[in-house]
This record gives C-alpha cells, sequence and structure tokens, in this order.
C-alpha cells in the first residue's frame, strides 16, 4: 500500500526535479528537456481528452437511466457529437465546419460575457448594502467611480496637460496593489510547487 | 446575404435570447444554451487535440517502428494508457502516475518560471528605485523619485501584509498588534484602488461584447429588410 | 367583560377565553391546539429570567385587575352586560360544544375522519417548525423574556403611580380575539351561521371607540401604508419585508414607543370622535415573535404600534397569549394552505432579487439600444494614450518592412469583439509598413479566430500554427534554439529571431506563462500585449519592472493607437453607446451608495430617542 503512495510522489519530483536540472543546467541536458516536455504536452492533451470522454460517459449514464435532466444531457452528447464528427469528416480547418462552430459559440459565448455586464450593474447596486463599509469596500467604490469617469474619455479629450498628468498618475496608482497581488500569487504557486516537489501536495489524489 | 447567412444569423439570435432569458432567472432555454454551448465547444476541442497533438505526435511515430521516435513515443503512449483507464470506475487509480508525472512537470515549470517572470523582476523593480547608481545618474537625490519610491515600497509591502495576517487572523482569530492593524488597513486600501480598475476593465470588456452583440443584431436586420 | 371568561373544567376558576391553559391549575382548555407533530413552545418555561414566583405574582396581578374592571362596569352600570356574562359563567363546561364555532368544528371532524388529512396537516406544522432555526428561535425567547420584564416593569411602575380604570381588553373587538377574526374571514359561513360575539354595552362600546380612535390616530400619527410614514416605522416596516426579516431583529427601543402609545390610547378624552371604520386593536405584544418566526403578516411591522390592553393584564396574559397566538397562526396557515403546497423559504428573496436585476438589466439594453439607434458616432478627437499604450506604439513604430512579428492569438470568442477592435488597425498597419506576420494560438478556438480576425483587419490570410500544452509549450518555443522542435508548429521560428511578440490576450494566466516561461530567455523589448480591459491593473507592473515592450488595453486605448498608427479607416466600436453604458454604471454605484447611506441612517434613528 505505501509503495502504491509512493510511486507517484517518486514520479513526479523525479520529472520535477529533472525539468529543473536541465533547465539550468542548459546544453548538456537540452535533448531530453524537449522530449520530457514532449512527453508532458501529450500526457496533458490526453488527460483533456479523457476529462471530456468522461463528461460525455456521465451524461451518455443520465440519459440511459433516464435521470432528472437527462433532456439536457441528451443536447450535449448531441451538441458534442455534431461537432465532434464534423471536425473528423470534415477537418479542423475546414472553412465551413469552422464558420458553423463560429456561429454556435460566438453568439453563446459574447452573450454569456454581456450577460455578465447587466448582472453586474445589478450587483453595483447591492455591492454596498451587502458588504457594508470598509476600508477596502470604500476605496473600491472611489476607485471604481475615479476609473469609469476616466474610460469615459471625456476628460483627456480637453487636453488641459496638468489634468492629463493627474490622469496618468491615477492610472498609474493600481500598480501598487497589482504589484502586491503578483507578488503574493506568485509566492502562493511557487510554494505549492516546492510542495509538490516535496510529497507534501499530491494533487493527483490518492 | 444567402441562405447560409440568414441561418446562421436566426440561429445566433435564437441562442442570444436563450442566454439573455437569465435575466428571468435561471430557465429552460439558459440552460439549453449553456449545454448547447459545452458540448460544441468539447466536441471541437476534442477534435483538435485529437488531430492537432495526438495523431502527430504520439500516433506517428508509432507507425514508424524500430526509429528513435518509435521507442520514445511508447513513453506517452503509456502514460496515455494509463489515463484512459481512468474511465473503467474500477480502475480510476491507475491515472495517477501520468497525473503525478503532469503535476511534477507543472510545479517544476513553476519553480523554474515565477521567480525569474514574476517575483525577481517586481522586488527588483521597487528596490531598484533607492539604487544609489540612480541618485548618480540624477546628479543628487530625486526626491520626487524617491518619495514615489516609497510610496510604491509601503504600498506593496502593506498589501502583503494585508494578505498575510488576514489569513493568520482567519486561523488565529486573535487581536491584532495596532501597527500591523494599521499596515494592514493602507494594503486594504491600495487593492481597493487595484480592485476598483479591475472591476471597471472587467465590466468595459462585458460591456463592449454587449454592444458588439447589439450591433452584430441591429445590421443582421438592417441586411435582412434590404435584402 | 365577565360575560367572556370561561370556566375550568378542571379547578372551576375563571380563565380569559384566549387561554389555552387554566391559569390556577395549568390544566388544557383547549383540546384544539394540539396539533399533533407541533412541539410544545416551551421556551418560555426554559427561559432563566422567568422564574415560577413571577408567574404566579403576574397572574395575581392580572386577576386582580379583572376584579377592578368588573367592578368598574358594574359601578358604571353595566349591569346587562355583566348578567350575560354571568349566565356564560354559570354554564357548565358540556356547554363548550355548543359555542364551537362550525369551521372549528368542522375541522375535528374531519382530523376525526381523515387520518390522511390530519397527517398532513401535521406535516404542514411540523415543516413550519422545521423552517424555524433553533438559533432563531433562541434569539426570539430571549427577546420576548426581555420584553415582558420590560412591560411587567412598565406596568407596575404605571399601577403605583397613575391608577386609572381598566379599559377593555384590546386584543378583543366584540369580544371577538383577533386571530378568530382572521380564521372567521376565512371561513364566512361559519360565522353566519353561528355568531359567537355579542354586543358590548354602549359604554364599554364607547370606550372602545374611544381605543380604537386613539390607536388610529397613533397609527396616523405612526403611518399606515396608505398615510406619510415616519422614518422610525420604516425600519419596522422594511423589517416586515421579506428580504429584511431575516437580517432585522426586533430592537427593545421600539417597545417603549408601542408602550407611549399604549398610554396616548387608554385616554380617550384625549381622542377625537370615534370612526366606526376604525379597525379592531390587536395583541401587538406579540407581533414581533410572530415576525421572527416567519408568521406575522407583511402588516404586523405597523400593527406594533397599535394599542394593547391595560398594562397590568399584559403580564399575565402575555404567558399565555405568546403559545396561543402561535397555535391561532400556525392553524390560520395551515387552513391557508390546505390544498397547497409548501413554497420553499428562499423562493421569494430570489425572486426579489431578480425583479431588480431584470429591472436593470432591461434598462441598460434599453438606453444601450437608444444609444446605437439615434445617437450618430462622434468623430475622435485627439487624445494622447497613457505610457503603456505610447510606448507600444513607439515599439510598433521601430518596425520596419521585412520585420518578423509572431502574433499569438490567446483569447476567448467571449471578447473576440473587443480584441478585434484593438487589434484589426495594428495588424493592417503592420501588412501595409510590409512587416511579415506568423500567426500562433494556444487556444483550440484561436483556429477560426485567427480567421476572423484577418478579415476584419483586412489582410490576407495567413496560417495559423497550434501550439499545445500551455505554459509547457510556451516553455518548449521559448526553448526551441533551431526552430525545428517537435513541439512546436512548422514555421515557428526561435523567439529571439523576431522582432516583436504580440500577444492577443483576454487572460492574466496566458500573459504571465509568456512573461515567465518566455520572457526569461528573451530580451526586455520583445513582448508587446494587446489585451482586453480586464487585464490592464495586472499588466501595469509588468511593464513598469520593464518586461513589456508596452501594451494597450481596452478599446478606448485601441482606438488612440489606431488614430497614431493612422488606421482609422476601419470601422471601431460604438464610443458613444459604451460611453452611456459606462454612466449607467456610474450612476448605478451611486445609487447604491445612497441607499446604503438612507439604510445605515434610518437604522440609527430608533436609536436616538434611547440615547
Amino acid at each position: 500500500m505505501a509503495v502504491k503512495k509512493t510511486v507517484p510522489v517518486l514520479v513526479a519530483a523525479a520529472a520535477a526535479l529533472f525539468i529543473l536540472a536541465a533547465l539550468f543546467l542548459g546544453e548538456p541536458l537540452a535533448g531530453w528537456l524537449g522530449i520530457v516536455l514532449n512527453w508532458a504536452v501529450i500526457t496533458a492533451s490526453a488527460a483533456l481528452l479523457v476529462a471530456i470522454a468522461a463528461l460525455i460517459l456521465t451524461h451518455l449514464r443520465n440519459v440511459l437511466g433516464g435521470k432528472r435532466g437527462f433532456l439536457f444531457s441528451l443536447i450535449l452528447i448531441s451538441a458534442f457529437l455534431a461537432s465532434f464528427i464534423g471536425a473528423l469528416v470534415l477537418g479542423v480547418d475546414n472553412g465551413e465546419y469552422l464558420r458553423w462552430v463560429a456561429a454556435v459559440q460566438l453568439p453563446l459565448e459574447s452573450s454569456l460575457l454581456g450577460l455578465a455586464a447587466l448582472v453586474m450593474t445589478a450587483a453595483a447596486l447591492q455591492i454596498f448594502r451587502n458588504r457594508g463599509w470598509s476600508l477596502l469596500t470604500i476605496s473600491f467604490g472611489i476607485s471604481a467611480l475615479v476609473f469609469l469617469v476616466i474610460a469615459l474619455g471625456l476628460l483627456q479629450a480637453l487636453n488641459i496637460p496638468l489634468l492629463t498628468a493627474v490622469l496618468n498618475y491615477l492610472q498609474r496608482l493600481p500598480l501598487i496593489g497589482a504589484r502586491g497581488l503578483l507578488i503574493g500569487i506568485g509566492l502562493g504557486a511557487l510554494l505549492m510547487g516546492l510542495r509538490v516537489v516535496l510529497g507534501l501536495e499530491r494533487p493527483w489524489g490518492e | 446575404m444567402n441562405a447560409m447567412d440568414i441561418v446562421l444569423g436566426i440561429i445566433g439570435i435564437a441562442l442570444s435570447v436563450m442566454i439573455f432569458s437569465y435575466l428571468l432567472g435561471d430557465n429552460f432555454f439558459f440552460r439549453v444554451a449553456l449545454y448547447i454551448l459545452v458540448g460544441v465547444s468539447s466536441g471541437y476541442a476534442a477534435a483538435v487535440l485529437l488531430t492537432k497533438v495526438i495523431l502527430p505526435r504520439l500516433i506517428e511515430p508509432l507507425k514508424q517502428s524500430g526509429t528513435d521516435a518509435f521507442w520514445l513515443a511508447l513513453v506517452p503512449l503509456v502514460l496515455c494508457l494509463l489515463l484512459s483507464l481512468m474511465l473503467i470506475p474500477r480502475l480510476v487509480k491507475a491515472g495517477t502516475l501520468p497525473l503525478a508525472f503532469l503535476a511534477g512537470a507543472g510545479a517544476a515549470v513553476a519553480i523554474a518560471g515565477i521567480p525569474r517572470g514574476t517575483l525577481a523582476p517586481q522586488l527588483l523593480s521597487v528596490v531598484n528605485r533607492f539604487s544609489p547608481e540612480l541618485l548618480r545618474e540624477n546628479a543628487g537625490a530625486d526626491w520626487g523619485g524617491i518619495l514615489e519610491a516609497l510610496f510604491i515600497l509601503l504600498g506593496v509591502v502593506s498589501v502583503l501584509f494585508y494578505f498575510h495576517h488576514r489569513l493568520s487572523r482567519k486561523s488565529a482569530g486573535a487581536q491584532r498588534p495596532p501597527l500591523v492593524e494599521g499596515i494592514s488597513s493602507v494594503g486594504q486600501l491600495f487593492l481597493g484602488i487595484t480592485l476598483g480598475m479591475l472591476f471597471v476593465g472587467f465590466y468595459s470588456a462585458a460591456l463592449t461584447a454587449l454592444i458588439a452583440r447589439m450591433v452584430w443584431l441591429k445590421e443582421f436586420i438592417l441586411a435582412l429588410l434590404t435584402g | 367583560m365577565s360575560a367572556e371568561l370561561i370556566l375550568c373544567p378542571h379547578c372551576g376558576k375563571e380563565n380569559l377565553p384566549q387561554a389555552t391553559r387554566c391559569v390556577y391549575c395549568g390544566e388544557d382548555l383547549e383540546e384544539l391546539f394540539r396539533i399533533e407533530g407541533v412541539e410544545d413552545n416551551t421556551a418560555l418555561q426554559d427561559e432563566p429570567g422567568i422564574s415560577t414566583a413571577d408567574l404566579v405574582e403576574a397572574l395575581r396581578q392580572a386577576d386582580s385587575q379583572k376584579d377592578e374592571k368588573t367592578g368598574a362596569a358594574d359601578r358604571n352600570g353595566q349591569n346587562e352586560a355583566a348578567d350575560s356574562g354571568g349566565e356564560t359563567e354559570s354554564e357548565p363546561p358540556a356547554g363548550e360544544d355548543e359555542q364551537t364555532p362550525e369551521w372549528l368544528a368542522r375541522i375535528r371532524k374531519r382530523a376525526q375522519q381523515e387520518e390522511d388529512a390530519a397527517g398532513e396537516l401535521t406535516r404542514k406544522g411540523s415543516s413550519l417548525d422545521t423552517a424555524r432555526s433553533e438559533d432563531h428561535q433562541g434569539r426570539v425567547d430571549q427577546e420576548f423574556a426581555s420584553w415582558i420584564a420590560r412591560i411587567r416593569e412598565n406596568a407596575r411602575r404605571e399601577n403605583l403611580l397613575t391608577p386609572k380604570p381598566a379599559a377593555d381588553s384590546a386584543e378583543s373587538e366584540g369580544g371577538v380575539p383577533e386571530w378568530l377574526r382572521k380564521v372567521r374571514e376565512l371561513q364566512p359561513e361559519a360565522e353566519e351561521e353561528e355568531p359567537l360575539a355579542e354586543e358590548p354595552a354602549p359604554e364599554e362600546a364607547e370606550l372602545k371607540e374611544g381605543q380604537n380612535d386613539a390607536a388610529e390616530q397613533v397609527r396616523a400619527e405612526e403611518g399606515e401604508p396608505n398615510k406619510e410614514t415616519s422614518p422610525d416605522e420604516n425600519v419596522w416596516e422594511s423589517a416586515s419585508a421579506p428580504e429584511e426579516a431575516l437580517e432585522t431583529e426586533p430592537e427593545p427601543e421600539p417597545v417603549r414607543e408601542h408602550e407611549e402609545a399604549a398610554e396616548e390610547a387608554q385616554t380617550p378624552a384625549e381622542t377625537p370622535e370615534a370612526e366606526e371604520s376604525a379597525p379592531a386593536p390587536k395583541t401587538p405584544e406579540l407581533e414581533p415573535v410572530l415576525e421572527e418566526l416567519g408568521l406575522a403578516a407583511a402588516s404586523a411591522a405597523v400593527e406594533l404600534e397599535e394599542k394593547p390592553a391595560s398594562s397590568a393584564e399584559l403580564g399575565a396574559d402575555l404567558l399565555l397569549l405568546r403559545r396561543q397566538k402561535e397555535n391561532a397562526q400556525i392553524l390560520m396557515n395551515l387552513i391557508g394552505e390546505e390544498g397547497r403546497g409548501l413554497p420553499p423559504a428562499k423562493t421569494q428573496r430570489v425572486s426579489g432579487r431578480g425583479w431588480y436585476r431584470f429591472i436593470l438589466g432591461i434598462f441598460l439594453l434599453l438606453v444601450l439600444a437608444a444609444v446605437l439607434v439615434f445617437v450618430p458616432e462622434a468623430k475622435p478627437g485627439q487624445v494622447e494614450n497613457p505610457a503603456p499604450a505610447a510606448a507600444l506604439k513607439e515599439a510598433l513604430g521601430r518596425l520596419a518592412s521585412g520585420d518578423k512579428v509572431l502574433v499569438v492569438l490567446e483569447y476567448q470568442a467571449a471578447d473576440s469583439a473587443e480584441l478585434e477592435q484593438i487589434t484589426a488597425p495594428v495588424l493592417k498597419a503592420l501588412q501595409t509598413r510590409g512587416v511579415e506576420m506568423q500567426f500562433l494560438t494556444t487556444h483550440p478556438n484561436g483556429l477560426w479566430l485567427a480567421d476572423a480576425l484577418m478579415r476584419k483587419a483586412d489582410i490576407p490570410a495567413h496560417e495559423t500554427g497550434f501550439l499545445a500544452g500551455g505554459k509547457l509549450g510556451v516553455l518548449a518555443a521559448a526553448l526551441n534554439p533551431d526552430g525545428e522542435s517537435a513541439l512546436v508548429p512548422a514555421g515557428v521560428e526561435k523567439l529571439e529571431n523576431y522582432a516583436l511578440i504580440l500577444l492577443l490576450e483576454d487572460s492574466q494566466m496566458d500573459i504571465q506563462n509568456w512573461i515567465e516561461q518566455a520572457g526569461p530567455w528573451l530580451s526586455a523589448d520583445k513582448i508587446g500585449v494587446l489585451a482586453s480591459s480586464q487585464n490592464a491593473a495586472l499588466l501595469l507592473p509588468y511593464y513598469d519592472a520593464g518586461q513589456l515592450a508596452g501594451f494597450a488595453a481596452g478599446t478606448t486605448e485601441g482606438r488612440v493607437l489606431a488614430q497614431a498608427l493612422d488606421r482609422t479607416d476601419l470601422p471601431s466600436a460604438p464610443s458613444r453607446a459604451f460611453q452611456a453604458g459606462l454612466l449607467v454604471m456610474i450612476a448605478v454605484i451611486l445609487l447604491g451608495v445612497l441607499s446604503k447611506v438612507e439604510a445605515d441612517s434610518g437604522a440609527r434613528r430608533p436609536k436616538e430617542p434611547e440615547a
């Protein structure tokens, strides 16, 4: 049982250490680094395919079992088959096929994002009532208002040098918080990577 | 405008209306639209991965038996087979090995890339503002620059402070010293400013998409009317 | 008054008609309220602040008040009423059946005959009980106990200071309890068949009318739904709204107001002429509790301010009335719910939110549509871009004929409109200048989005390579020394060979992949970004650290960049509609701030009198 748990940890550590060594040592391991990266890319693509297959199988079981919401599963499977078989028959680069894909995906995705604008408008009305007053919400509100006004572009159109300088300075202000965010996120991701290499974190599950 | 354009246009309008029906609440049409989106995009993605990655990089080398490419392709083949066994509920554990390999590779790339791509440049850009060379180049102290550098330093440190102590307070629930509280407050201020800009940015993107959809609808209707 | 009293079948002593238990021996007086499955509410008994001695004392006090009242009625010559009351008193308990209303008898009969129906009733009662959380119930009980203590204290003080003739119970109109009237409204035929209410004596009626009128006056001052509403009551009204009900607890302060209102209402001499249509005073003490339990009607908040019975009676009656009222309310709910399914508790809340989302969404859509149709597009003025966009313009300006640019598409279809608006003029400018472009994408959708982009930019179609593997793929491309890596699509050279790598982005993760995996292998000014406006904030630090040649984010900067590149011939996004959308958002945020300020001030106001 212990071997079963140890082997994946060893594989992860070995893969990580090899790539790190190749990156830092350079030339001696450069050829092998390309090969290992190739294996990783193929495996990542296969993992994505397996994930899609699992999704389809789950919905297929819903349809066959007549479970609640099986109609939606049926729609999903039909859409998947139409898209997948169409690509295999016509080719993924076929113009007509891509036109059909675009005709379905483009309205759906851009409408979803457009819907987000409508939902955000409603959310903005409630944000202070739900979150209350705090330094974070107050600075957020003022910042949002200031950047909305800047985004209007009307102040810039006035072409007043002093105003332009002030606007440029205001637009640089988020740099501070963003830098803090990036460093924080970077440190978190780095620590997570180290934990995986050291076997303290096992994202593949047990 | 030919018949195909009209058909595709009507499909586009129908799908858009289904999505916007969410304004009335989560409903059947909205869900149908989402399931169609998931189905079509996953089908297309699967086809692209299969034809652009798996076939040329895994299957093609395996056809050239005896070559280096053949032998090198056996490793990903085994990994892919183990992954595909995950589709059988009893053999889910078979996938741990390829997933561990992927996790290790991803971790290594992150460990190598983050310090060089984000941490070091971002920290150095704060520290370098106090560099003696910079002062020499400016023929004396550029107090404006130093003030700005101090401002940025304070901001970055306070934001990091806020993150750290927010987490530690969550875990410990202890009362924080006034100094820590004060620095965290400054961090909140800067974070709020950044989040405000992010909010406006996301809203602008969403608004642009919404306007683009409306413009498309307007143009389609006009094209239909004018033939 | 005495006509309304009933005798306990066990000890033979007088009890109020509303009582479910005898106040002397504790035996059940009314079997009806024993609903199977509904737990007895023992929270009051468990309350540490209320001892048995207090209870006994309060009951004695109530008894003495009743005696006083009866005496006062006799002194005022209410013999007729007293006699009829005496007849009622002298009736044995067996006569209870005759007094039972038709609807009650029908329910009992049905419960006996139909076990299933009884089970259904029980289930509904249980589900209502389950709906109350223990925590919530605890709060209510605590609030209730402190309330009782205050009322009792007030009553004692009042008795000591201002002894006055006891008024009739305000919880009944014509001797009919409020809960019974409501039930009768649901069962009109029962009322017609067997009216229970007796006409009160003229003086008593006058007194009651005076009370009613006082209550009406109080209500008028404090605001009925159709009248001017004072800010204090706004809080209570908002507390009664479905969305706010769970968030707002009844504060003790309004109880004081309620007591003051009661005192006002108890002075008929000060009241104007009585009005026939004045609604009957109810049992306001219980309304907040019911409201907390989710059983009160929407108008309960206003009723809180109505006149109670004599303060001295409150302490005694309240203890029994509370459970009684709850039971009555449950029964009313059950009758109302007969044949209907129980709606989920949160449905109303969600639909409420849905409606204002719908209204705001439709409003924004209408504004945008109106601007798109009626407002002509303005000619863009000469505007200066922020530093990062200006830097990108310079980097693009340095490109000469024959230079190679790698265009990397990493955006989704959702953002295609925005990215195409920004990118198309740039690509057109590069094409015109003779710059050699190669297209690469890391997203499957990028393959067809690239075609759309090229059409939009009005440039010849280029083949688009697919780079799989995310950051692994980007690292492989960066490490591709001779341009012959199997991982990198054919035609893509060593990255350092490109004069510029132009990233078209809507995802921070993808941007970081390139900066972290490819950036360290490239010279500083190799990467330029055209991004969605949502990425602007997180691109600033990278530009400030010198890791980017420049970036332009959003359609506004894209428009200025197009102007700088002399590519205004391509159709651009409608800027007026965009500005209108931004203005709507500004207005909504300000409205949100104002509503929060108003809510805060509304919440503060009731506390000020106490302070």
